[in-house]
């Protein structure tokens, strides 16, 4: 009877794969213990998962995995507090809790028959994998797809293997754009939104999708509505302290809404009324 | 005619003695050394601990369904010495959660507030709402009777009627009381089976009573007396305007940092407050085994919004104020179409530096900005 | 409103006569609550006029003084009693206020009646009006009014205070006309009762008193030289001292940790039994370690500017300690 399902309780999963992306960023591969469990688990992109060592804590992150794959979730996590670097201090074939999915997604199929404008920084680049594999597993439904990542320097990107691929790819425009130049690195340098400008892309029928830290977000949105973006086209994740991921607890609530259960998408018309979303 | 039925003051004590064999039974109780009222179980009166029903208590009666500190799940790591590189790990939810546990007997809360009541109809929305409810809360809820009783008296820190409330509102009590001197009468009563047996079983200490109409008058009078005198104290709040102020006023943040520089964001008030229910999660360790609890915070406190980075959106104590004010007067009337303070005035009464939400409200409402 | 009295005019005169140096200035004023008042605090010179003095100005407004220093850039002055002004001399004397910048407008004392106990003596019972007129103390509850003798309510410090006409530290003092004027005690009489006890009785008491904690932090919040409360390592993860389940267990350890974190510090101002919301007697403790430290370093806290406190310097050889005695 689910009116006595403890939502608070995790199901165990198992650490199949670490992938180190960065010296302070690693992604975790798990697969659920329970099988069917895993064969049967939905999620769109943009949902959250709370993850837990046991002893330590629970903390949230984007399942950055495409959802059509079945075989395990994908999760990136940087070293900062003391569950991450708990999570750091695991191996391969150790188990986390795992509370998923959590929170809302990316609405996607209002995108369709558009351009897709996607704005990475740094670990940023997380929540829009799942939807930029979904678009390009999904080509024919959507136009023209770009992807513009900034980082600090060459080292701080994350998931060099899908960028080696998509840079050969038809499918998806890649730009890399790295803070200072530095020797070896021959693709564009500078901060996101002055490449932003540069590239000075259409806002015709296109929507834009931008993660990354408070403060690229804050100026790439100067530069979008500059370019006369408006403001249901454009799309952001928040980032709040969360708790119980299930809108209860009250802790990550920004104005009336819960970054946990009413984002964290949320389009920047959304933000524009309701108090404290910049800080 | 009309016949109500009364309990006699002097077979009161009786009354709930009889009602503890097949119930638990909570009510205010005074410690007689300090003088605080808190709700307690009937087993815990003595010569120290008396019933007084006419005060308000300290403490609100939230923790009888949303206690401090909360056993979630417990965890252990197994490991086989054979086979040193395999973890595995076990999980076992505390005894609480067994519905035969929590149903074996009923609840009665007895003397409770109507403000009190209109709290938990709050805490209803919060955590009896949407597709993941708490189970064990609903669960209490279920199994709990509430037998209220109306305020003929009116404190300098009431103040239901000017956030929609009044000193007697029952509509979610299952037995409302009104104290008419030496008796109490059952004013209002829930057509609920569990509600009938209980008064089926006590009718001994009942008596139905025709009622003329000086009774009647009687009755309406204390009624009205109440509701005139707490009108008269404090002016009323239109819940619309009130959420419209809140968010026109948000960004004055002059207004805010000097409305609330008494503030010393200790967790006096939230912890008092019935309709406050933010909780922490936290891990327990020691060797292979632990637990996960969940137990009561504060957003007042700067640990609240702090992120691992070390940035916090709410650094300062005005932010975190202007942040509970607006959850009360604001954004739960967003999503729930009801205001979240229910004019108790306990915060009032505990604050250590006087801070008055009356206050605060009223000059956020006539701030110019 | 209560008639003014002769030391509110000479308080508010010498205000306006030095506010011009000042960008704030704390004091008390009128609250709704009987009993209670309320902090004021006055950046403008039309303002001064809702100050009072009177027996009920029990808050130590020396707690804003920490966190106003660090957020106004000019002068601040803070009306005190001469016990309070113990808090701002010892905090001075810890290097963590600057002398130039926090001024102590000391006003002689008169008595400070604690409405805790008042309370305990109607039975608890809420009061709808209180008056206080000459020595006596008229009461309106529910049911019944109350007379009662100001001199039996005082606050517990008020009964051992030798500094009411005295104080050990201002930077302008406001002489009261009325003087403090009940039977003297012995400072730690209550302690030195309560040591007597046996280990047993002891556990249980404390047992009971800290069941009723909530961890509210409201006594670590109101202490002047708790500067420490956004920072606190009872509510941290890392390093991971304290647990933040609420029980009995965890409000002994976390007030075990004030205790220590105080030890020679503590000016026994009392503001942190006061507002406790579950009344726990948290006094017996920090009176317990002052007298400790009374006798092992002839050290009272907030007396002495010049003197360093003693936990806060090493000495090689102690001169009240007999280490040989120790053992």
């Amino acid at each position: 009877m689910d009116i006595m399902k403890n939502h608070l309780l995790p199901r165990i999963a198992t650490i199949k794969k670490i992938i180190n992306e960065t010296p302070n960023i690693l992604s975790l591969q798990v697969v659920l213990d329970d099988d069917e469990a895993m064969k049967n688990f939905i999620f769109e992109p943009g949902q959250v998962a709370q993850i837990s060592v046991f002893g330590f804590g629970e903390s949230t992150f984007v399942i950055n995995s495409t959802p059509s794959n079945k075989d395990y979730l994908q999760f990136s996590v940087m070293k900062s507090g003391v569950n991450t670097t708990a999570i750091h201090n695991l191996s391969e074939g150790e188990k986390v809790g795992i509370r998923a999915p959590l929170g809302n997604w990316f609405p996607y199929k209002n995108m369709e028959g558009k351009n897709i404008l996607f704005i990475g920084g740094g670990i940023g680049m997380a929540p829009l994998r799942p939807l930029i594999f979904h678009t390009l597993e999904n080509k024919e439904k959507y136009m023209k797809l770009t992807f513009l990542y900034a980082a600090k320097s060459p080292d701080d990107f994350c998931f060099k293997y899908d960028l080696d691929e998509w840079e050969k790819s038809k499918d998806i425009q890649l730009v890399q754009t790295i803070d200072n130049s530095c020797y070896g690195w021959d693709k564009e340098v500078g901060l996101c939104p002055n490449v932003l400008e540069k590239m000075n892309p259409s806002p015709q029928n296109t929507i834009a999708v931008l993660c990354g830290p408070p403060i690229m977000i804050k100026y790439t949105i100067g530069i979008l509505k500059k370019l006369n973006f408006e403001d249901e086209n454009i799309y952001t994740t928040l980032e709040r302290r969360m708790k119980c991921g299930i809108g209860k607890c009250g802790r990550c609530n920004i104005g009336e809404k819960f970054v946990c259960v009413d984002g964290p998408v949320f389009s920047l018309k959304e933000l524009n009324s309701i108090p404290e979303s910049f800080i | 005619m009309k016949t109500l039925t009364y309990i006699k003051k002097e077979n009161l004590n009786t009354f709930l003695e009889e009602l503890n064999k097949d119930y638990d039974v909570f009510l205010p109780v005074q410690n007689r050394e300090n003088g605080t009222i808190n709700f307690e179980s009937l087993d815990t009166v003595n010569d120290n601990n008396v019933v007084n029903l006419k005060e308000k208590t300290r403490k609100s009666p939230k923790s009888l369904f949303f206690p401090p500190t909360e056993n979630l799940f417990e965890f252990e790591y197994i490991k086989d010495i054979k086979t040193p590189d395999i973890m595995e790990i076990k999980l076992s939810e505390s005894e609480e959660m067994i519905p035969d546990k929590i149903n074996s007997r009923k609840n009665i809360i007895f003397g409770i507030k109507p403000c009190d009541v209109m709290a938990l109809k709050c805490l209803d929305l919060v955590f009896g709402e949407g597709e993941k409810k708490d189970s064990r809360y609903v669960m209490k809820r279920a199994n709990t009777i509430i037998i209220s009783i109306g305020c003929n008296n009116i404190f300098p820190d009431c103040f239901c009627t000017s956030v929609g409330g009044n000193p007697f509102y029952f509509d979610h009590s299952d037995l409302g009381l009104i104290d008419m001197g030496p008796d109490l009468v059952i004013f209002k009563s829930s057509e609920k089976d569990d509600i009938r047996e209980l008064l089926d079983k006590s009718h001994k200490f009942f008596e139905e009573r025709e009622i003329n109409s000086d009774e009647e008058i009687k009755i309406k009078k204390i009624i009205s007396d109440s509701e005139v005198k707490c009108r008269s104290n404090n002016e009323s709040v239109n819940a619309e305007d009130i959420v419209l102020d809140m968010e026109n006023k948000f960004n004055d943040e002059e207004m805010w940092k000097n409305i609330t520089r008494k503030c010393i964001s200790c967790a006096a008030c939230t912890y008092v407050c019935p309709t406050c229910v933010c909780f922490n999660i936290g891990d327990e360790q020691s060797g292979m085994k632990g637990e996960r609890y969940k137990c009561w915070d504060f957003c007042t406190n700067y640990y609240y919004t702090l992120e691992a980075s070390g940035h916090n959106p709410r650094e300062n104590i005005y932010q975190r104020y202007r942040n509970k004010i607006n959850c009360k007067y604001n954004y739960f009337y967003k999503r729930n179409k009801n205001l979240y303070c229910v004019g108790c005035g306990r915060c009032i009464d505990v604050c250590p530096v006087g801070m008055d939400i009356r206050e605060i409200v009223k000059h956020v409402r006539s701030s110019q900005k | 409103m209560q008639q003014e009295n002769s030391v509110e005019k000479k308080l508010k005169e010498k205000i306006r006569e030095v506010f011009d140096g000042f960008e704030l200035v704390i004091g008390y004023s009128q609250s709704k609550i009987p009993l209670k008042v309320n902090p004021l605090f006055i950046k403008g010179k039309e303002e001064i006029d809702g100050l009072i003095f009177n027996k009920l100005c029990i808050n130590n407004l020396a707690t804003y003084s920490y966190a106003l220093s660090n957020e106004l850039k000019g002068k601040i002055g803070i009306v005190l009693k001469p016990c309070d002004a113990r808090s701002v001399s010892q905090l001075i004397s810890e290097e963590l206020l600057n002398k130039d910048r926090v001024k102590s407008i000391v006003v002689g004392c008169a008595g400070i009646l604690d409405y805790k106990k008042i309370y305990k003596e109607i039975g608890g019972l809420k009061i709808i009006s209180a008056d206080i007129k000459d020595e006596q103390i008229i009461i309106d509850t529910i049911d019944e009014s109350f007379t009662l003798e100001a001199k039996n309510f005082y606050a517990g410090k008020c009964y051992s205070c030798k500094i009411y006409d005295n104080p050990p530290y201002y930077d302008e003092f406001i002489e009261n006309e009325s003087k403090l004027n009940i039977e003297q005690e012995n400072e730690y009489e209550d302690v030195e009762k309560f040591e007597k006890l046996n280990l047993e009785e002891i556990n249980a008491f404390w047992d009971l008193q800290f069941g009723k904690c909530i961890r509210c932090y409201a006594c670590r919040n109101i202490c002047p030289l708790e500067i420490c409360r956004d920072k606190c390592i009872a509510q941290l993860d890392v390093p991971h001292w304290q647990s933040q389940k609420i029980n009995s267990a965890e409000g002994k350890f976390f007030q075990l940790i004030r205790v220590f974190h105080l030890a020679g510090r503590c000016t026994e101002c009392g503001e942190c039994e006061r507002v406790c919301p579950a009344n726990i007697q948290i006094m017996k403790l920090m009176k317990k370690v002052n007298k400790d430290v009374l006798k092992l370093f002839n050290y009272r806290p907030g007396y002495n500017l010049d003197e360093k406190p003693p936990l806060l310097t090493f000495k090689n050889v102690e001169k009240n300690i007999k280490e040989e005695e120790l053992i």
